[in-house]
């Protein structure tokens, strides 16, 4: 989407009489990007597909809170990860994944998953990021996976690039380290 | 990117392993736009224009309350008041009595008579 055609966008999302139909647009134009987003932190189909209903919908109902000092994309991301991350925390509180466990962890959910077609190793690759703290695993999915600048990754993390650049690093150190223990 | 970085991606590229279901993608701008609720100014037109109209009680609602602190203060106000009265009711036959025998000690002066005289008029009638 053009600048231009975001600024169109924008205009009508503050017109009550169009709002509506300018948010099926961003639903349209941002749903997969944002899904993907949400996958790689929350791994399953059903948990992605809830988080991203409740980003739409928190989206909608504070339109009124956007004020367009950043871009459409980053506010719809910023909420994207934060959402992602409550969900995870929630998730953690109630005990649903011992991640510490790797026997019942997070690659043999991911094997038996059907919306998951990767082999052992990539399984393993999931349990190893999903073993980093939230901060840093958030920045190594953005990184890793959406190549996304640390320019535009510190618009949605509120985050210096300095410091998003040392919590990528010690990310990538800290997969690596998960590997050469199991090898 | 340093070695790290660099052998993580000759092990495990960047390919994305996870898969949706069928026709997700296709859906899912309908599926979203569905679960939307109305926005709040919607739901504000809608209340006013939907406003139903006050029922009697409502309307008299306010002078009811009006009528009830009137009758409260005119209880309370009498209760006081019998009160007050029923303290005052010697004080008041003092003060009559005060001011008759101010008044003849005024008329006495007036008339120029002392007490004497005055007893002389009493034996004389």
């Amino acid at each position: 989407m053009t600048k231009q055609d975001e600024q169109l966008l924008m205009q009508q999302l503050s017109d009550p009489s169009k709002q509506r139909k300018a948010f099926e647009q961003v639903v349209r134009e941002y749903g997969e990007q944002l899904y993907w987003q949400i996958r790689r932190l929350v791994l399953i189909h059903e948990d992605a597909d809830d988080v991203l209903q409740n980003v739409f919908i928190k989206a909608w109902s504070h339109l009124d809170d956007f004020h367009q000092e950043s871009r459409l994309s980053t506010w719809l991301y910023r909420i994207a990860v934060n959402e992602s991350l409550d969900f995870l925390r929630k998730q953690k509180n109630s005990s649903m994944i011992h991640t510490d466990d790797v026997e019942s962890g997070v690659a043999n959910m991911l094997v038996a998953d059907n919306y998951f077609d990767g082999d052992e190793t990539d399984a393993l690759l999931q349990e190893a990021i999903s073993q980093l703290p939230e901060v840093q695993r958030t920045v190594f999915t953005l990184r890793y996976y959406d190549e996304m600048k640390y320019s535009e990754m510190s618009q949605i993390l509120k985050t210096s690039e300095g410091s998003l650049k040392a919590s990528y690093h010690i990310a990538v150190k800290k997969i690596s380290d998960f590997f050469k223990h199991r090898d | 990117m340093n070695y790290e970085e660099k052998e993580m991606q000759e092990r495990f590229g960047k390919v994305n392993s996870f898969r949706v279901p069928e026709g997700y993608f296709d859906q899912l701008t309908e599926r979203v736009m569905a679960q939307l609720p109305e926005r709040e100014q919607q739901a504000e037109k809608i209340s006013l224009s939907d406003r139903r109209p006050k029922s009697r009680l409502a309307t008299l609602r306010p002078w009811l309350y009006a009528a009830a602190c009137t009758v409260a203060v005119v209880v309370m106000g009498l209760t006081f008041h019998s009160h007050d009265a029923a303290e005052e009711q010697p004080l008041a036959s003092t003060s009559i009595t005060n001011t008759e025998s101010q008044y003849i000690d005024d008329a006495a002066d007036y008339a120029m008579l002392d007490n004497a005289e005055i007893y002389a008029c009493l034996v004389e009638n």
